[in-house]
């Protein structure tokens, strides 16, 4: 310990060092592959990171592709709505081994990643919000898409029933700065064939109605979510449509129509 | 200070240096450990309330802020973008050494906003910055041998990539 040099930096900016919480709010602040590098700063830094990634080599093969395609700003990472076996294998492993839930959900998959955060789908119904760094998750209902797609009146005759994997057309998770909130969008046909676009904003955990946002011809039959160049780019221009649509709502130009809270 | 109505009502605060600003009360409310100080007071506060760790710079940057935001939160026609404006500038106005003095002060004053708006502020200085920079920042003593931290590096190679040099 170079004591001498230690007491000079800290007469220096002495009302200047920040308290261990403070510092962790800020760290909470920053994207997941960036916290791994910053680990390196000090032994205290090192124990305020909460999850030994580099000792998890299941996280760290996760987080690897994952978050270095989030990393740039503008586009979110699209991953296939049906995933590969291999990925599955790596999502059920890392499930497992971090105590996502005491009960790992049975049927899950892997919908999107942003900045770090996981966004999964589990029956029944639910989407859950995952952030892998501290281990906490959110559920998301979309029981209003199920009920929208679902014929109410002949019980006698087949009753459709809305499954999120197959009848979701397009699913996006994507971080809106300008609010500092994550927002999910998805695209699904309604009960007579219509195109539907509704937004879940995490913050509030509220769903809005995007239909008046959208192009009106948009060809979505064509488009599978299967993860492919073409439809993360077709999503990530959805995504700049939509968040515009979201500023109008914001300048009360547009006044939303909320589907369930 | 007789006749003032309750809506107008001023709170003096003292800052470290002695300095005294005077704060509307609607203000005062965004202030948290103001607010608990005039709370526990049965609202009868008439002499200053002294921040004893609070400097003369921090306090009167923090009362911009929020006598900013109370404006534009006032008009909603426009808020959002001149929000945005101002805060940017609020952050590029600050040297490294006044934006954390400003987190301590915020911290402190329990001013929950803009204590997020500065960590969000903090985290993007330091986003994409090397470790030396972020210690430089936070004026942290690196504490790992040579070894050790080569080793640490080594384990998490990949999160390396994208780094900016210095």
């Amino acid at each position: 310990m170079e004591q001498s040099s230690m007491e000079k930096k800290k007469l220096k900016s002495i009302n200047h060092l920040l308290p261990p919480e403070l510092i962790q709010a800020i760290l909470l602040r920053v994207p997941i592959k960036h916290l791994v590098c910053v680990r390196c700063v000090s032994k205290l830094w090192n124990t305020l990171i909460p999850i030994p990634i580099s000792q998890n080599p299941i996280l760290t093969s996760l987080s690897h592709p994952l978050i270095h395609a989030s990393s740039s700003k503008t586009i979110l990472t699209l991953t296939p709505l049906t995933s590969t076996h291999c990925f599955k294998m790596i999502m059920m492993a890392l499930i497992q081994r971090i105590p996502f839930m005491k009960n790992p959900p049975s049927d899950f998959h892997f919908l999107g990643s942003c900045r770090g955060f996981v966004l999964l789908h589990s029956e029944p119904q639910f989407l859950i919000l995952w952030n892998p760094l501290t281990d906490s998750s959110k559920r998301i209902s979309y029981s209003h898409m199920v009920n929208a797609t679902t014929s109410n009146r002949d019980y006698d005759c087949l009753v459709k029933v809305f499954c999120f994997l197959h009848d979701a057309l397009l699913c996006g998770f994507e971080y809106d700065a300008s609010q500092d909130d994550y927002v999910v969008v998805v695209a699904y046909k309604g009960k007579h064939g219509e195109n539907h676009c509704d937004l879940c904003c995490l913050r509030s955990n509220s769903w809005i109605n995007l239909d008046p946002a959208l192009p009106k011809s948009l060809y979505w039959d064509y488009w599978k979510p299967r993860g492919c160049s073409v439809t993360g780019l077709f999503i990530g221009l959805l995504m700049s449509t939509v968040l515009t649509f979201l500023s109008l709502i914001r300048r009360k130009e547009v006044s939303p129509r909320y589907l369930c809270q | 200070m007789s006749g003032i109505s309750d809506t107008e009502r001023m709170i003096t605060l003292k800052t470290v240096e002695g300095t005294l600003f005077d704060v509307k009360s609607s203000i005062a409310k965004d202030i948290k450990t103001v607010q608990a100080f005039i709370d526990d007071s049965d609202d009868d506060v008439t002499s200053p309330i002294p921040l004893p760790n609070v400097f003369t710079r921090e306090l009167s940057r923090i009362l911009d802020y929020l006598n900013n935001h109370h404006r534009f939160r006032s008009d909603i026609e426009k808020a959002d973008e001149e929000m945005a404006r101002y805060d940017a500038e609020f952050a590029k106005s600050m040297s490294h050494e006044e934006l954390k003095a400003l987190i301590l002060a915020a911290n402190y004053l329990n001013v929950k906003d803009l204590l997020e708006f500065l960590n969000q502020t903090v985290a993007d200085v330091i986003q994409n910055k090397s470790v030396e920079f972020v210690r430089n920042f936070f004026g942290i003593e690196n504490d790992y041998t040579p070894e050790e931290e080569e080793k640490l590096r080594n384990e998490n190679e990949w999160a390396f990539n994208g780094v900016e040099q210095d």
